[in-house]
């Protein structure tokens, strides 16, 4: 089982850049959410135009993320870099980003997936960048 | 067939929160064997079932998992200990270290109370899940960080992010929890 002891404190200023990062991913078209979460579920940074129990978002997001990157392996697909969860009224978009921390994104029915995706593919490489130089510290 | 709202989980969870509340120990249907466990049973349960066994399911989605089950005994645990005690820190952390004793979970100590930081630190001495366990490369204590969480949580209705920085199990003789208020 993996450590638990990685942590971000959302109170730092010095996170002004995640969140900045999280505010133009909330300006794409039909994207209601999005959020860091660590590897122990909890929810370290979120900007959201609903409200959420993040809690139990947090842990769930992790829970699916797990049990898909574990299906992956079992078919020999390695490692996952997106898990993404269709439902009735919209989607969730989860991209691992390092040390077990996700970034998660919820969307309205009405967001072009196509679009979404792609903004999360080209932000990772940025996030993967400030958790480095954070985690280091 | 009654129809019912609650899994079966819930309904045993509820009876067994009710249990614990009532501070009644005793238990129907163990005539000679009696209320405890050994402690390597809890073990096996904590770390095989809701440990690897998870994990083979999960992978990296298993703390998370077992951190919300612990959070979620801690919150009612704080439900119990907030119960008639006028928001005293003194006399809460008190009722949370006998529920804790009474319940074997481990002897619960202050280590660090920061409230203007909004940093606390528990001590967590001869923890139930990990007594006796050596040579992992982390904490894994993630259900009682979970718990100690849920508690903390209740008592300032704070989010907060609880973190076991020390385990006994990796050889520190006992387990630190630090939680941060948010």
């Amino acid at each position: 089982m993996s450590s638990n002891v990685q942590f971000l404190d959302p109170r730092k200023s010095q996170n002004n850049e995640i969140d900045s990062i999280l505010r133009n991913l909330m300006n794409i078209q039909g994207v209601s959410a999005a959020a860091i979460v660590d590897s122990d579920g909890f929810v370290t940074h979120i900007h959201r135009d609903f409200e959420i129990n993040t809690d139990a978002i947090g842990a769930s997001v992790q829970v699916v993320f797990g049990a898909a990157a574990k299906a992956a392996q079992h078919v020999g697909h390695h490692l996952t870099n997106m898990v993404i969860c269709e439902n009735n009224d919209g989607y969730i978009l989860s991209t691992p980003i390092d040390a077990g921390f996700i970034l998660a994104l919820v969307t309205q029915r009405e967001a072009l997936l196509g679009r979404v995706r792609f903004e999360l593919k080209e932000t990772i490489p940025v996030l993967k960048k400030l958790f480095t130089s954070y985690l280091a510290n | 067939m009654i129809q019912n709202s609650k899994s079966d989980y819930q309904i045993a969870q509820q009876q067994i929160l009710d249990g614990i509340i009532s501070g009644e120990f005793d238990i129907e249907n163990r005539n000679d064997l009696g209320p405890l466990i050994p402690i390597r049973l809890f073990q096996a349960l904590r770390m095989v079932a809701l440990g690897s066994n998870v994990e083979d399911i999960l992978g990296q989605g298993a703390p998370s998992l077992v951190y919300h089950s612990g959070q979620s005994l801690g919150l009612a645990m704080g439900q119990i200990a907030a119960a008639n005690i006028d928001k005293d820190l003194e006399t809460y952390v008190g009722k949370i270290k006998l529920l804790c004793r009474q319940l074997s979970i481990g002897l619960v100590v202050p280590d660090k109370v920061d409230l203007s930081a909004g940093v606390l630190e528990l001590r967590v001495d001869e923890c139930v899940s990990c007594a006796g366990i050596h040579h992992v490369s982390a904490p894994i204590c993630h259900f009682e960080a979970g718990m100690v969480g849920g508690i903390v949580k209740t008592f300032f209705n704070r989010n907060v992010k609880a973190t076991e920085t020390k385990c006994n199990a990796l050889g520190d003789k006992t387990c630190l929890i630090r939680v941060d208020l948010l």
